[in-house]
């Protein structure tokens, strides 16, 4: 029998240099048996923690309000401060509720030893500074059908709904350009501040409105724009301030302006979002 | 030709080798590869799984991915340039097909005596479309009409579909009217079942049906109601038995892959945008790993709310695991990436 023709020495050592290119390229890659070698795998400090949730039993207080914050991570630190500073490792460490008995701004942090610190999560609990429960209020247009809440009354009752605003009748809903809030007072009120609480849940195609301006005595007493509104933000009860700069009469208009579509990078994108608000409260 | 070939491999495999060992570089050595899940089920994180150039082979979301008999890892889109993308296990793409799917949404493997077929669900064409593997069109299921529960087609936007054994066809309308179409192999309507309300045996987001045969003798229907982070399980007939509670847990499709249910969870904890992780339940129905999110724990029988705790995934929507039990991880909504692999450690 013929021994075939490559198995001469000159072609064997072609062949053995042949092997050793392939051993390199074992050394580094073994393409099939060891895949996991050469995979590169997403490193540790790569990973960031999520934000830590923080959960209050009201986020609108008579007397007080208990504060968790959790975060069921191995090995996870989770740190918060209560004075509006930022959260930093030198924070007070959570290890048990908190009882908040006033307006409280609450930080919350997570840390880790091998994964990278999470984005803050803020939430600002309120204490009821005044009792509004007697003003009377009209809202125009209806909320939706769907969304009515407890109609106006919803607005000043005290009662804080939470993210899941299918639950209890706290939310008005509203897909509206233009929402009106009528409020008028019994007495001549100072009033330095209004607080509207809505929400955030770009989820369900829910924004923040563009604009929202109080007038009363004819004329704008206060106004504020928000910027954020277009971007993409967590799901989360937003409670936003308008100063109020001139004297008031015993009634205010709220002007809620709502974001005249859904953003560009949003699946409901050219479509009139929805406004929800449960609260409106005065200091 | 044949020499040339083998010099392209050698060299290529040497190339290979040196650009290994060149990127190790030193910092690297002190970076220590991350690994997620829970108890028995560790994982590593591929990220680079599958990534194609995104001009020639785009994806919009990734909806669903199933394996064939060849081992191919099959992934369904809804971008129109390529429906369906054909991978091996290691990432590489062998396949692409697909046009006319829009809202290609649900993907499902059956084997037909040999040979196996596609059934893909299309949202916006309001219809299932059973295909072979390389994409011919071998019967298209309109709107279910003469169940008398629609009156036009939009009414009706199929999510899922399982196949059982006998060759019948349970059809999932999550995005619709929430109701549970069972075919026979012919395509014949038998049941109808489900819908939205608020009774245990109705659905809010129907969104994913499998068949559970881990009792060969006493196969079952499971079946998501993703909303509200239950898994409900029926009878093939269509009879409700009991529902498997994972709050903070939003599931899209269970996949049973050895004696567990894996279910991709496209949101989780409020449901905020963003988040997610994969879900994975044992023999007993009790959630022990979530690659991802919280580190399931259960009190008095009850799962506690699960959250997102690592900010690796955004929206998973489906799971695929091969035979080394690795999990291949399809994303919705997450600025048209590629799957992620997570390789079991």
């Amino acid at each position: 029998m013929m021994k075939p023709k490559w198995f001469t020495m000159p072609v064997l050592r072609k062949l053995l240099n042949g092997i050793g290119l392939l051993l390199v390229g074992l050394g580094g890659v073994c393409l099939t048996s060891c895949q996991s070698k050469n995979v590169n795998f997403l490193k540790q400090d790569a990973i960031q923690l999520a934000p830590p949730r923080i959960i209050v039993d009201s986020s609108l207080f008579n007397q007080s309000a208990t504060l968790h914050v959790r975060l069921d991570e191995a090995d996870a630190e989770l740190r918060y401060t209560l004075d509006g500073n930022p959260v930093t490792t030198n924070a007070t460490l959570y290890t048990e509720p908190v009882v908040l008995d006033k307006t409280t701004p609450i930080r919350v942090k997570a840390f880790h030893p091998k994964f990278t610190a999470s984005e803050e999560q803020e939430l600002t609990v309120r204490k009821l500074e005044r009792d509004i429960s007697q003003a009377t209020v009209k809202v125009t247009p209806d909320p939706h059908a769907n969304y009515p809440g407890e109609g106006a009354k919803s607005l000043h009752d005290g009662l804080k709904g939470t993210t899941n605003f299918r639950q209890g009748k706290y939310w008005l809903g509203f897909q509206s350009e233009q929402i009106t809030v009528t409020m008028g007072f019994k007495e001549d009120t100072p009033i330095q501040k209004l607080i509207l609480g809505t929400l955030r849940d770009q989820g369900s195609w829910i924004f923040v409105p563009h604009s929202i301006t109080v007038g009363s005595n004819g004329i704008e007493v206060g106004s504020v724009v928000l910027d954020e509104s277009t971007k993409e933000g967590p799901k989360e009860l937003r409670f936003i301030d308008i100063p109020i700069e001139k004297e008031i009469n015993q009634e205010i208009t709220i002007t809620i302006n709502s974001l005249s579509e859904i953003p560009e990078w949003h699946p409901g994108k050219g479509t009139l979002p929805w406004f929800f608000i449960d609260e409106i409260m005065v200091e | 030709m044949m020499r040339r070939r083998k010099f392209l491999e050698q060299s290529g495999w040497a190339t290979l080798g040196v650009a290994a060992l060149g990127s190790m570089s030193f910092s690297e050595k002190w970076l220590q590869d991350a690994v997620i899940g829970h108890g028995s089920h560790k994982y590593k994180v591929d990220l680079n799984w599958g990534k194609l150039n995104s001009k020639q082979f785009p994806v919009k979301d990734c909806h669903e991915m199933v394996q064939d008999a060849k081992g191919r890892i099959i992934l369904l889109t809804n971008h129109t340039q390529n429906n369906i993308l054909i991978y091996d296990r290691s990432g590489k793409l062998l396949d692409s097909w697909g046009t006319e799917y829009p809202g290609g949404h649900g993907l499902t493997l059956h084997d037909e005596n040999g040979e196996e077929f596609l059934y893909i669900c299309d949202n916006n064409r309001h219809e299932v479309i059973k295909t072979t593997l390389d994409g011919k069109v071998i019967q298209v299921f309109p709107f279910p009409k003469e169940s008398g529960k629609y009156e036009k087609k939009e009414a009706y936007i199929p999510t899922e579909t399982a196949i059982a054994s006998n060759g019948d066809i349970y059809v999932a309308d999550g995005y619709g009217s929430q109701y549970i179409t069972h075919y026979d192999a012919k395509g014949r309507i038998k049941n109808i079942f489900g819908g939205k309300g608020e009774e245990a045996h109705h659905f809010n987001n129907a969104h994913g049906i499998c068949i559970d045969d881990r009792d060969p003798s006493n196969p079952i229907l499971l079946i998501t109601a993703r909303q509200q982070n239950k898994l409900k399980r029926f009878s093939m007939d269509g009879e409700y038995l009991d529902s498997i509670d994972l709050p903070g847990a939003y599931i899209c499709r269970p996949v049973i892959h050895n004696n567990h249910v894996y279910l991709a969870t496209i949101w989780s904890g409020d449901g905020s945008e963003g988040t997610g992780f994969v879900s994975i339940l044992d023999a007993n129905n009790k959630l022990i790993s979530a690659p991802g999110g919280s580190v399931p724990t259960y009190e008095n029988g009850s799962l506690n709310p699960m959250h997102q705790t690592l900010k690796i995934f955004r929206h998973p929507h489906d799971v695929c695991i091969d035979d080394d039990e690795n999990i291949y991880v399809a994303q919705w909504n997450s600025y048209a990436t590629y799957p992620i692999k997570l390789s079991r450690v």
